[in-house]
């Protein structure tokens, strides 16, 4: 009995993949998936495609794409104009203006976390080191670790 | 951060800036239109900070970055325009200035997403670089999850065909 | 009265639990490749005998080195050791105590114990499931002949780990992480060991701590935080702790490496971690990473929860543990329910 005929229909393979359904859902998918081996194949297929775009790299954007935007007047029509616009251009107070921009970017807000990295390379490794039960206890090997700041 | 959870538009440009820049440049396939497509979406969002209510911030980026390469896709449907004559000061794609580790496989799955129409290229996208639920792809793009979930799934059936050359 | 405090932050304690480890994993590691069918059965059966004695009765001092690659560049350390009553010390004068159930880390003000051993609730899973164990030969290592223990995985017969066993006494004497194309990316060993006699005295009583350290295990998590119950290749989800300053630790194993996975709610503030770190792109996502000789750990932040995940994982695994963290870069908090509920874990 193929998906089709189960009422299944063939892009409940990428749902599946991509956690949007419900535990109801997922056994049924399941349970088809054991049963055909050709929602196997298309499956494996979907799910190489899936973790090849999820592995393109983050492309760096150009140094001054940001910058010119924030210096652009409110107001400013788009559309025909845009390109103009937003072509490139020097700004007559150059550096001052880009040292005030880049100033801007540095300071943290005052709601940012900074994760403990110490403490959590202690929490991990102490956890670790527990011995509970005769399976394999291998804890992370180390030495003392400074981080400087 | 203002008290209710509003961003200022300099935090949006500063933490989400590149967030926004990597959907451009998957939607857009090259450095120059994503460049274009990250400013013009910017400019929107400060417009649309007024009257931003708190929620998924980056669905709510990923939404605009997404009409807005509509609209312009839609523009130049209605519009057909010439190619610029090429310009040697431009960053071509896949050069290193454009690309961190440009790799060829890179290079192929993004030319391969490049030949998808726009529709399932965009959900592919939402689900898959802006890591999007269903839910937040269906609000972005005006249809419901179902069609949502059947465009990202023929949008990667599509994608397989394009690469099968490549990856046999 | 014992008062609560945050962790200390000198990290003393990654040699302590990494040179207790190796000495009772002795136990540990005989009984999980002797169980099985292969070469070293029958010999395998006194091995577990002779190691669950040598872990009680034995005494013994010397000097451990901890090699690993910083940037690129193989580094050294060495530490010494003492255990003459059951109670493994570091160092030359004695700061960090622990005997595998307990860990004591003495301060200016006095010693704190961190992680009895009751906040380990959970159960690993078997390396058997993903690993193949096989006794290869024997070798010299500080200067004690030493049977060599091999772990593969058994989907791409990619060597893991190699341990090295003391025949007179076995004593684990040196474990080795190998990476891709063979080299050896993290190692910890006896370089010196004086022939360890049988105790003579009982454990004299611990210090009494002055301080408690440690973590909450809890089974729910808020609903800002993702926990899977599996990650990458095999890593299962075995614990989960609410941290002092907010935020959650996910503890997980593949039975032979381990990894945490800490979540914290609020953006990172990249500007404020600590140096020495450097900038990588790990499966398409920038992140900051730290080596030290025990564990990497990869720092990312994501729809407002700053990640970090400690791991002495080989790479392709860390990799794709990132890659199955859903909220690496985050689904959007909307809609979300109130809370994970993580069930009892079982193993198939």
């Amino acid at each position: 009995m193929t998906g089709r005929d189960r009422g299944l229909p063939e892009d409940v393979l990428s749902a599946y993949l991509d956690g949007e359904l419900s535990a109801h859902e997922r056994a049924a998918v399941e349970r088809e998936l054991a049963a055909s081996p050709s929602w196997s194949a298309i499956l494996r297929e979907v799910r190489e495609v899936r973790a090849a775009v999820r592995g393109l790299p983050v492309p760096e954007p150009p140094e001054d794409v940001f910058e010119r935007v924030l210096r652009e007047p409110v107001g400013v029509a788009s559309g025909s104009t845009r390109r103009r616009v937003l072509g490139p251009w020097r700004w007559a107070a150059g550096g001052a203006a880009a040292a005030a921009v880049v100033v801007a970017f540095a300071v943290p807000s005052p709601h940012r976390v900074t994760p403990s990295v110490p403490n959590q390379v202690d929490s991990h490794v102490t956890r670790a080191s527990l011995t509970q039960d005769p399976i394999m206890e291998l804890a992370p090997v180390g030495q003392p670790v400074r981080f400087g700041h | 951060m203002s008290s209710d959870g509003v961003p200022t538009w300099d935090e949006v440009a500063r933490e989400h800036g590149r967030f926004m820049y990597q959907v451009a440049y998957r939607l857009t396939g090259n450095t120059d239109d994503a460049a274009d497509l990250v400013q013009e979406s910017l400019l929107r969002v400060r417009k649309g900070l007024e009257s931003y209510r708190p929620g998924s911030l980056e669905g709510w980026l990923a939404r605009i970055v997404t009409n807005v390469f509509l609209d312009e896709v839609r523009r130049k449907r209605r519009r057909p325009t010439e190619a610029l004559p090429p310009d040697p000061d431009r960053v071509l794609p896949g050069s290193p200035g454009a690309d961190e580790a440009s790799t060829e496989l890179s290079r192929e799955v993004q030319d391969a997403l490049a030949t998808l129409p726009e529709e399932f290229r965009v959900a592919v996208v939402l689900c898959d670089v802006a890591d999007l639920p269903y839910e937040e792809i269906g609000r972005a793009t005006g249809v419901p999850v179902g069609t949502v979930r059947s465009r990202i799934h023929r949008g990667r059936r599509m994608l397989r065909a394009a690469l099968e050359g490549a990856w046999s | 009265m014992i008062a609560r405090r945050a962790a200390p932050a000198a990290c003393v304690l990654v040699a302590a639990a990494a040179i207790t480890a190796m000495v009772v994993a002795s136990v540990a590691a005989v009984k999980a490749w002797a169980a099985g069918p292969g070469p070293g059965g029958g010999r395998g059966e006194q091995l577990v005998d002779a190691a669950e004695r040598a872990v009680r009765e034995y005494a013994f001092s010397g000097v451990v080195a901890v090699e690993w690659y910083e940037s690129g560049r193989k580094k050294t350390e060495r530490v010494p050791v003492h255990d003459d009553d059951g109670m493994l010390q570091l160092g030359t004068t004695t700061r960090v105590m622990t005997d595998g159930e307990r860990t004591l880390v003495r301060e200016s003000d006095g010693w704190t114990v961190l992680w009895g051993g009751h906040v380990a609730t959970g159960q690993r899973p078997s390396p058997e499931a993903k690993y193949d164990l096989n006794v290869t030969g024997r070798v010299l290592v500080a200067g004690r002949e030493a049977t060599v223990v091999e772990a593969r995985e058994e989907r791409t017969g990619a060597l893991r780990e190699r341990l090295y066993f003391d025949d007179a006494t076995n004593l684990m004497l040196r474990r080795e992480q190998i990476g891709s194309g063979g080299r050896v990316d993290r190692a910890v060993g006896f370089v010196t060991l004086t022939a360890p006699t049988t105790i003579a005295t009982r454990r004299a009583a611990s210090p009494h701590p002055t301080h408690v350290a440690q973590p909450k295990p809890v089974t729910e998590v808020g609903s800002a935080y993702r926990a899977p119950r599996t990650v990458g290749r095999g890593y299962h989800l075995v614990d989960a702790y609410e941290q002092p300053g907010g935020g959650v630790q996910l503890y997980y194993s593949d039975g032979l490496f381990t990894m945490s996975v800490f979540e914290q709610r609020g953006p990172l503030d990249e500007s404020a971690l600590p140096r020495g770190g450097r900038d990588e792109t790990i499966g398409g996502r920038r992140v900051r990473v730290y080596e030290t000789p025990g564990v990497d750990t990869i720092v990312w932040g994501a729809n407002d929860v700053a990640y970090s995940c400690v791991t002495d994982a080989p790479r392709p695994d860390l990799v794709a543990a990132l890659d199955a963290l859903p909220a690496a870069r985050g689904r959007g908090a909307l809609g979300s329910l109130a809370h994970f509920v993580l069930a009892p874990f079982s193993w198939d």
